[in-house]
């Protein structure tokens, strides 16, 4: 058993585990350079007033399945790559933006009025003060971000991703119960250690911050 | 210095006006307390001086420059602020937090570090201990000192204060509130300061503005404050026990008798009793050649031992100092029960002497009219 595993995992392994890899990198990264700045955009004075809706929506959209995004991209885009890792982005979108959004509404008022009061612009209070005390709880948003496209990746094979979820989706045809082990196991392991990863990032922070 | 003039601030959806009409001046050097109860518009007007708060009319003079045209920023750069929350920033050391403006101001490095190092030591604390804490790691009047400490870092001429001691317990408070008006001696900024606590305004006050419902009801020093409340709301407000209060605010100089007897340790015992007898006194005080006061002699006792060593029935009594406050002296005289209290100078030569009737009649000659 483990020597066939040992076979697949040296055939087809590590090449999926890199594709795997791609696949959520590309969608986390594409979703930080949207959340964020959107995010903060959202937790702006003139937005405040519809922020609880925001949030609210955001926690709705969350709690769709995965695999209904995948399947509304589909007829819009059709396979392949680039398919898939919009649908992944799409679904990092969410945690991305909504922890920006409750950091950034978390800073504590009278530091701001403080830094106002001192003359700092609005634009130096954002990136000097807010996102610097906001930072940790946006990490953490990137963190369940990452954590869940690591799981989604294996689903969005259905529109052609590749990755882990090919050898678990191939396994699936075959009736191949070392493929589909193998496959969840190695993207159980990624997710593992993509969140151990962040663990120790914010640890870090919280070391030099406080 | 700051001129308001007829400044008036309606909040948004708001019906009535937060601040109405509103005219202070505030000379430089001085240390202007606004206070009223919660709701009065103190600190709608404190924040419309550095336009945290825009105004809805009216101007703002700061040095005869209308602050309602100056760029926002640029305004708040020469204006410290500091408020009852602080606002430290939590996730910068000490240094950082004080060296906020000169750094907005492009300071040269090396000058930004002499001038945190300065205002540490300025508001007593340790330089190497505290200059890399953050600010969690201090305690709550740390924390305020620093915060003062920051709102100074640019030695702007004007400070405004939000209720800056209401936030640390009643001893911290009081240390605080010395400590700046220690400060303030050396530094004279203008400073307009918030609070609702009128004796914390009687202490710290060159000038008083008492507010209500948006509007200024009186704007005087707390000694005329004290004595010549404009109305109710004003008597009311600074207490009933006003006559207490004025006690504090006033030095023993200015009711002190120059005017007194008093024997020298060489005189002999008929001289002694012949002043005593011219006296309106039952006792008087003794001092040596040089003037300084050796204690007092009471006529009764003298008379009834008639000796001519006089001096043994001389008694020890407690002196004070012409610029201590009359209620030192009050207490002075209450603890050791006794109404006459002799006033010395630092080398205990005899200037003068109080009386309680005349602290009495000096008081009451105020409010009873």
């Amino acid at each position: 058993m483990l020597i066939e595993l040992w076979h697949i995992f040296i055939e087809d392994g590590i090449v999926l585990i890199i594709e795997h890899l791609q696949l959520v990198g590309v969608a986390v990264l594409s979703a930080i350079i949207i959340a964020v700045p959107l995010g903060i955009l959202l937790s702006r004075d003139f937005m405040r007033k519809y922020n609880h809706k925001i949030i609210a929506f955001f926690n709705i959209a969350q709690g769709l399945p995965s695999l209904v995004i995948i399947a509304l991209i589909l007829p819009l885009l059709g396979v392949g790559f680039l398919p898939a890792v919009t649908a992944l982005t799409i679904y990092a979108l969410l945690p991305i933006v909504r922890n920006t959004m409750a950091g950034l509404n978390g800073v504590q008022p009278d530091v701001v009025e403080a830094a106002l009061g001192m003359g700092m612009t609005p634009l130096q209070v954002l990136y000097k003060i807010e996102i610097p005390l906001a930072f940790p709880v946006i990490i953490a948003g990137i963190q369940t971000a990452a954590v869940i496209s690591v799981g989604t990746a294996v689903v969005s094979n259905l529109i052609g991703a590749g990755g882990l979820g090919q050898m678990i989706f191939t396994g699936l045809a075959m009736f191949d119960s070392s493929k589909i082990l193998l496959g969840s196991l190695l993207s159980a392991l990624i997710a593992i250690i993509i969140d151990q990863l962040f663990e120790i990032l914010k640890y870090r922070l919280k070391v030099i911050q406080y | 210095m700051i001129k308001l003039e007829n400044l008036t601030k309606v909040y948004q959806g708001g019906q009535k006006e937060a601040v109405h009409e509103l005219n202070l001046e505030i000379d430089k050097g001085e240390i202007c307390v606004l206070v009223g109860p919660s709701g009065c518009g103190k600190t709608t007007t404190l924040k419309m001086i550095n336009r945290l708060i825009e105004p809805t009319s009216g101007k703002i003079f700061i040095d005869g420059v209308n602050a309602v045209q100056q760029d926002k920023n640029k305004l708040r750069r020469k204006i410290g602020y500091v408020i009852q929350q602080i606002g430290l920033f939590p996730h910068m050391t000490v240094k950082e937090n004080i060296a906020t403006v000169p750094q907005l101001l492009n300071w040269d490095p090396k000058k930004v570090d002499m001038r945190v190092e300065e205002l540490l030591n300025l508001i007593g604390l340790d330089v190497s201990e505290n200059i890399d804490k953050y600010p969690h790691e201090l305690s709550g009047g740390q924390k305020q000192r620093v915060g003062v400490a920051r709102a100074m870092a640019a030695d702007p001429p004007i400070m405004l204060m939000d209720e800056p001691f209401g936030a640390v317990d009643p001893i911290t408070r009081s240390d605080l509130q010395n400590e700046l008006l220690r400060l303030q001696k050396s530094i004279k900024k203008t400073i307009c300061f918030v609070t609702h606590d009128i004796d914390e305004a009687i202490k710290m006050g060159d000038k008083i503005a008492i507010m209500y419902e948006g509007e200024l009801i009186q704007y005087d020093s707390p000694k005329k404050l004290l004595f010549n409340p404009k109305n109710e709301f004003v008597e009311d407000f600074i207490g009933s026990d006003r006559g207490l209060k004025v006690l504090n605010l006033m030095k023993i100089e200015e009711i002190m008798d120059k005017n007194f007897k008093s024997v020298e340790i060489t005189d002999d015992c008929d001289q002694v009793l012949k002043k005593i007898e011219q006296s309106t006194r039952s006792s008087i005080l003794v001092t040596d050649q040089e003037n300084k006061l050796i204690g007092y002699v009471n006529f009764k006792r003298l008379k009834e031992h008639k000796k001519n060593k006089w001096c043994d029935f001389i008694k020890e009594i407690p002196v004070i100092e012409e610029n201590a406050s009359l209620k030192d002296g009050l207490n002075k005289m209450i603890e050791n029960d006794i109404i006459l209290l002799p006033v010395v100078d630092r080398s205990c030569r005899l200037q003068a002497i109080v009386t309680m009737d005349r602290l009495k009649s000096y008081i009451s000659n105020k409010y009873i009219k």
